[in-house]
């Protein structure tokens, strides 16, 4: 049955769940420290728009030097 | 009233060639809206509805004549950040005539319970056929809860599995995929063009899809799916075609289940190092393509409320790609054609398709080149002239019109004549299509005496995009005239570092 782990299995993490964990046994991680890894992996994902602004902003330098230097 | 018909004539020629022009820019839009929807992956993603799980994972992996490799490869996944009771791999032999099965034989006596050998007792029929047999037995008991298919040589990051399973606690999820990197050791140019390729088709565009609702392909060397989901589709691989992997994913999305992509779990795989060698891998790629258009034609822009298959922004994102060739030449013919009538249009539609072109271009690369910047940095030159030097040329003729028509000629004392002005002119308006035929020439090119030398710099001239749709053409050809879909494995080495 699929289901969350709800606990870790077989070693428990040495900080609270509020801290980062370091597991003893990255073959058996523990559920807090995934659930951390799986956070920070979506907060990662926001530095996309900033990213993409500056993207944006390159591109639009081109332009710019175009329409000043080659309109 | 009287109607000029030769003026009525010329204005319908215009329009015709002008929406020519037009249709050569529609892959243009796409890519762009494409990459503008990366951004929005920041928030439309899978992460909310993930969770820690760690199911039992039968790892699937087809070897045939794979003894270079696949010693290493159970060996890699052996180490996993995962719980070895919750791992086994089963190597599934394809009557190899090496030393494989040997390597497996010895792996699994290193791994009691762990590794399995499984072998077929014919073999040569292809890759889903070999995934089949080894279905048939993982399906066949209840102990795996999710099976990865994957190949031999790929070499998975320590914690990718973790990071795949963790989507698979929706329950509307039927299968991930990862994010595969070109991980070749011994790089050469084309290797390199190939990593940038990956970063733009794989962290970038697969983003997308995942913020489309719908993804293209689930990577063949990187598929986790649920039990569920391979039952659904009655634990076989489809074997009719050159795209089980496409077909697998259409299939996973049209019962009403998701595909996710999973751009934190990274598998580094062997690319090809020739451009023979990778003519023959795409070659299959996109025969399968072609298979899968014509497959699901009843899918296409028709929206769904149980799959994103049928939207419009996923049907122009697959059709930019598979109808790419046909829109360069019909925009070329299109731009040849005001040209030759003497409209003053072709100059507005020339400069105005390839400005929209070289923003697109370089917003792709400047975001792509963002989100890994690992293999960005060593690709720099090779994402600069992905198009290639001349379509680069084009490119800034067309953004920066003085200096290539006025400025550098002056600069070597040449004055252009109006014959060489017109002559240019054609050169450049024709030069998207003839860079597919300067594509198929680097592979005509690596098989002389000079190839060695020559290939490198026509590959640069050229560029790699031209070589793709190179080979779209020959696909296209290749399935028109039936030929023949014998299976043909890519190369291996080992050359894969982790």
């Amino acid at each position: 049955m699929r289901m969350a782990m709800k606990h870790a299995e077989g070693h428990e993490p040495r900080h609270s769940a509020a801290a980062v964990v370091v597991p003893t046994d990255l073959r058996n991680p523990g559920a807090v420290f995934i659930q951390q890894e799986i956070d920070r992996d979506r907060r990662s994902e926001r530095w996309l728009w900033l990213k993409a602004v500056v993207a944006l902003v390159l591109v639009a330098a081109l332009v710019v030097v175009r329409q000043v230097f080659f309109a | 009233m009287t109607i000029d018909w030769a003026t009525l004539g010329y204005n319908i020629l215009t329009v015709f060639l002008l929406l020519l022009v037009i249709s050569g820019a529609m892959p243009v839009i796409t890519t762009l809206v494409l990459f503008l929807a990366i951004p929005f992956h920041g928030s439309i993603n899978n992460y909310r509805k993930s969770a820690p799980y760690l199911p039992r994972v039968a790892v699937l992996v087809p070897a045939w004549n794979e003894e270079a490799v696949i010693g290493a490869t159970i060996d890699r996944f052996m180490s996993l950040e995962y719980p070895r009771a919750r791992l086994r791999v089963y190597v599934i032999d394809d009557a190899s005539t090496d030393a494989t099965a040997d390597v497996v034989e010895d792996r699994a006596a290193r791994y009691p319970g762990a590794v399995y050998h499984l072998r077929r007792s014919h073999g040569g029929e292809g890759k889903a056929h070999t995934l089949n047999h080894g279905l048939n037995i993982v399906l066949g008991e209840d102990w795996a809860e999710a099976v990865l298919i994957t190949d031999a040589d790929v070499i998975y990051a320590p914690d990718s599995l973790r990071k795949l399973t963790r989507h698979l606690v929706d329950p509307e999820v039927g299968a991930v995929t990862a994010y595969v990197r070109e991980g070749s050791i011994r790089k050469n140019y084309l290797t390199r063009f190939i990593a940038i390729e990956y970063v733009m088709a794989q962290a970038a565009a697969r983003r997308a899809q995942n913020v489309l609702g719908a993804q293209a392909c689930l990577a063949g060397g990187a598929q986790l799916h649920t039990r569920e989901n391979l039952v659904a589709m009655g634990s076989v691989i489809d074997t009719s075609g050159f795209a089980e992997d496409t077909v697998t994913t259409f299939e996973t999305q049209l019962r009403g289940k998701r595909v996710v992509f999973d751009p934190r779990a990274v598998v580094l795989a062997e690319e090809p190092g020739t451009v023979r060698a990778l003519w023959k891998q795409r070659l299959r790629w996109a025969r399968g393509n072609v298979e899968i258009t014509a497959r699901y034609r009843a899918m296409w822009f028709r929206p769904n409320k149980g799959h994103g298959l049928g939207t419009l922004g996923f049907g122009l994102a697959w059709f930019s790609i598979q109808l790419l060739p046909l829109v360069m030449i019909l925009s070329s013919l299109g731009l040849l054609g005001l040209l030759l009538v003497g409209s003053d249009l072709a100059n507005v539609a020339f400069r105005g398709l390839w400005v929209l072109a070289a923003c697109t271009y370089f917003f792709s690369i400047f975001l792509s080149l963002q989100l890994d910047w690992g293999i960005g940095r060593r690709t720099l030159v090779e994402a600069l002239f992905f198009p290639g030097i001349i379509s680069m040329i084009v490119m800034l003729t067309a953004f920066f019109p003085g200096p290539f028509e006025e400025i550098v000629p002056g600069a070597f004392g040449i004055v252009l004549t109006d014959t060489a002005v017109f002559w240019w002119t054609v050169f450049v308006y024709f030069w998207i299509s003839l860079s597919m035929l300067g594509g198929w020439l680097t592979k005509v090119v690596e098989g002389t005496i000079v190839g060695r030398v020559l290939t490198p710099i026509l590959v640069y001239v050229v560029g790699y995009g031209p070589i793709l749709c190179a080979i779209t053409v020959d696909s296209y050809i290749k399935e028109f005239r039936g030929a023949e879909t014998s299976w043909d494995k890519t190369e291996k080495t080992g050359r894969v570092s982790a």
